[in-house]
């Protein structure tokens, strides 16, 4: 088989537009993923130790099932129980929640690097413990995470693939989908691979631009 | 409120996990007064920082701070837990300043100062500001505010520590080894300072140090702890020159000889 190059052509404003819902769901995703996640490594923080396992078994029972099975309960299981929610926010939801529980072992990582003195210090200042967190704390330990947070968003956005199996119209699908009436994969699965590899390189180069800017910053 | 002891400490028994620290301990410091602590490493000096710091909980027995228990009030006529608020209050008449200074390192020195004043006093910033100048100024570093923590050297950060400490107003100040980890001709600049702020205010102060010569200028009264029991309390003659107990004695041979 070869390369046909008209039909590359001819099939690639189908396969962007399944590119923008890709970096769409791995955007939402992972903003969910690094609130969710922040929520969670906030709980692990606090001084009670029910708070602390059942977080710790949340984010255990996160980590521990398939994504892919995470996302069939959510779009086939649900509804029987009355439960219905549109294909993309369903794959957005999952990611992003799947993604909670590594993002908050990132966090946690981050959080535990700052020393106590840190803590005693604003606490003799007399900051509340919120202040503490988000002024004193937080903006000291994101800046060494962003690189694993950005590895964090890539894999995330490796993942997206998996939402073709809930019928969201992504990249893959849309490939799939031509190939299935045209009988040519040769072309569109070529073209998500390069798009994936183009987007992936680009986003590495983003997020390792940003460490050095926090890095000259401090 | 001055006939009220700044300082109490009623029967406070401190342990963590199975070291007890502190048991039935009671103190007792005078508004004004200058209090210096001494003893060996281990023995518990820190702890009694901290609890007045409300940095740690006593397991049992009463903090008061000018008369006021910090943990517990009185509920129809019986002794509960306090609110988080009451404690609030309570911390905000202690300031603390730390060995290793603890500067927050993603802020420069000004806002090192400015930040609890605006965000837990509510003090508009202008006025914060002019606050910090001038306490900058105090401390010598008025060339600094706009500097980063990283860029200056230990005795610098232990200055704007002190003044970070000194923005709050606090009615008491803790200091706990704060030239532990400086170099002796910086150390002595530093406790230099302190000794001339110590002139200026009413304030009650805490010192723990290895500094002999500092604790006989500073201190109206030296403590000498072991083991989480005062072991002697005096004037800085009694206790230094002049120490009862052969405890004492082996401790203050040893510091000298190591200076
Ligand atoms: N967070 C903690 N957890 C467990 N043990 C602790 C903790 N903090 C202090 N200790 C223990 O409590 C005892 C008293 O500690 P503290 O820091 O008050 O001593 P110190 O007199 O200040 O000693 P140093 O001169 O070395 O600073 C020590 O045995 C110490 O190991
Ligand atoms: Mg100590």
């Amino acid at each position: 088989m070869m390369w046909n190059w008209s039909f590359a052509w001819h099939i690639l404003p189908t396969i962007l537009h399944g590119m923008v819902i890709t970096i769409e769901a791995t955007i939402l995703g992972m903003l969910l993923a690094l609130v969710l996640g922040l929520f969670w490594a906030g709980l692990l923080l606090l001084p009670n130790r029910w708070i602390f396992w059942s977080t710790r078994g949340i984010t255990e029972f996160i980590r521990d099932t398939p994504l892919l099975i995470q996302l069939f309960f959510c779009y086939y299981v649900l509804p029987e129980i009355g439960i219905t929610i549109p294909a993309l926010l369903t794959g957005i939801t999952v990611l992003g929640i799947n993604y909670s529980a590594y993002t908050a072992e990132v966090y946690r990582a981050g959080l535990q690097n700052i020393p106590r003195g840190q803590w005693d210090a604003a606490k003799a200042l007399n900051f509340t413990t919120w202040q503490t967190f988000t002024r004193i704390i937080l903006p000291q330990a994101i800046p060494p995470i962003v690189p694993a947070m950005g590895n964090n968003l890539i894999a995330m956005f490796k993942d997206t693939p998996l939402l073709s199996t809930i019928t969201v119209m992504e990249m893959l699908d849309r490939a799939m989908i031509i190939g299935d009436k045209t009988f040519r994969y040769l072309e569109p699965l070529t073209m998500v691979g390069i798009l994936f590899l183009i987007i992936s390189l680009m986003a590495s180069a983003l997020i390792g631009f940003t460490q050095r800017k926090i890095l000259v910053r401090r | 409120m001055n006939h009220k002891a700044s300082i109490e400490f009623v029967n406070i028994h401190k342990s963590y996990q199975r070291t007890v620290v502190l048991e039935n301990l009671n103190l007792t410091v005078a508004p004004g007064e200058h209090v210096v602590i001494i003893g060996p490493s281990g023995s518990g000096k820190s702890t009694i920082l901290r609890l007045l710091m409300t940095l740690e909980k006593p397991d049992s027995g009463e903090i008061l701070i000018e008369g006021e228990s910090v943990w517990h009030t009185t509920r129809d006529g019986r002794n509960v837990d306090a609110s988080p608020a009451h404690i609030r209050r309570m911390r905000g008449k202690v300031g603390m300043v730390f060995q290793h200074f603890n500067l927050f390192p993603h802020l420069r020195v000004l806002q090192n100062i400015t930040e609890a004043p605006i965000r837990v006093m509510g003090m508009p910033r202008s006025q914060a500001v002019r606050r910090a100048t001038d306490l900058l100024d105090r401390v010598g570093l008025a060339d600094k505010a706009e500097a980063w923590p990283a860029e200056l050297s230990g005795g610098q950060k232990q200055r704007v520590a002190i003044a970070r400490a000194l923005a709050l107003q606090p009615r008491i100040m803790l200091f706990d080894e704060i030239t532990s980890a400086l170099d002796p001709e910086i150390a002595g600049q530093v406790l230099q300072l302190v000794l001339d702020l110590a002139k200026q205010t009413e304030m009650t102060m805490l010192f723990v140090t290895h500094q002999m010569r500092f604790a006989r200028q500073i201190a109206d009264r030296v403590l000498f702890f072991d083991r989480g029991r005062i072991i002697e309390n005096g004037t800085p003659e009694q206790v230094l020159d002049h120490p009862q107990q052969p405890r004492t004695r082996e401790f203050l041979n040893n510091v000298f000889q190591a200076s």
